[in-house]
């Protein structure tokens, strides 16, 4: 009996050490955050409108924002929003720089584009409302962390072994 | 475009009931426990129209793509769904992980944030 504990812990051991060492893989997660999906899908509709409806009086370019920026924030914003809110605990200043990083990381993405493409007219009107997003982003996340912060339940504000 | 789009709401349509009522099951193997029954009743029912209500808007939305890609009808159509299976997948594994806590804290309370 004892053999076969010890061989099975041994077997154990050394899978972990292969994945460790080998593959430089994590073996043990550090505890995550289940999302609150009413609180979410609230905030993530709300953050941008909230923005565009403080500040559309400034030329009405918060407006335009929302036209343009918003299908590219919900399909971009909506699974790295989920992915960090699932490893981190919320809040506004980290989000806001995700979602200037975010913003950031869409410029090589427009780049390799253009040259796929060839428009040069794609390459300079990109850039130029890209450039509106550096701002627009991070807004548009800080809005929706302190909408989500907001509304959130006592339950999923504790990190949990998932 | 009426065929596609009735094949795309039945098929979605009843892959989310049938996620829906695997919650319920779930909740109710769960409540087998007499310690965490009533929770995880309650817990399951809750959970189930959550994921219900947020899962019919999704495949609703995802169904809104449809007339997008009307000249490659089947192309739209398997996008479309595919998508949809990977969300409601997504939100049924999400519905369970949370049924799972709720039992959980039932058993030994969380330690909440002050």
């Amino acid at each position: 009996m004892t053999e076969i504990t010890e061989r099975k812990i041994n077997n154990h051991f050394s899978y972990d050490f292969v994945a460790k060492r080998v593959f430089l893989i994590k073996t043990s997660r550090k505890p995550g955050y289940l999302i609150d999906p009413v609180a979410f899908f609230i905030a993530l509709v709300a953050g941008p409108l909230v923005v565009t409806a403080v500040s559309f009086w400034i030329l009405l370019i918060p407006v335009f924002a929302l036209v343009f920026g918003g299908p590219i924030y919900l399909v971009m914003g909506t699974p790295l929003l989920l992915i960090h809110l699932r490893r981190n605990q919320a809040s506004v200043r980290d989000l806001m720089s995700l979602g200037f990083l975010a913003a950031l990381a869409l410029f090589p993405i427009l780049g390799v584009a253009t040259q796929v493409i060839r428009e040069q007219i794609l390459f300079n009107g990109g850039f130029f409302l890209l450039a509106f997003g550096l701002l627009f982003g991070p807004l548009w996340a800080g809005a929706f962390g302190a909408i989500y912060l907001k509304l959130r339940r006592d339950f999923y504000a504790v990190a949990r072994p998932i | 475009m009426l065929f596609l789009t009735l094949t795309y709401i039945a098929i979605a349509a009843g892959g989310l009931i049938a996620l829906a009522l695997m919650i319920l099951k779930i909740g109710q193997m769960i409540g087998d426990c007499p310690q965490s029954k009533a929770a995880a009743r309650a817990a399951a029912v809750t959970i189930t129209t959550g994921f219900a209500a947020i899962g019919a808007g999704g495949v609703i939305l995802i169904g809104a793509v449809l007339p997008i890609l009307r000249d490659e009808p089947l192309a739209a159509l398997m996008l479309a769904l595919g998508f949809a299976a990977l969300c409601l997948g997504l939100g049924f594994t999400h519905a369970v992980a949370t049924l799972r806590a709720v039992v959980s804290d039932v058993m030994a309370p969380a330690v909440r944030p002050a």
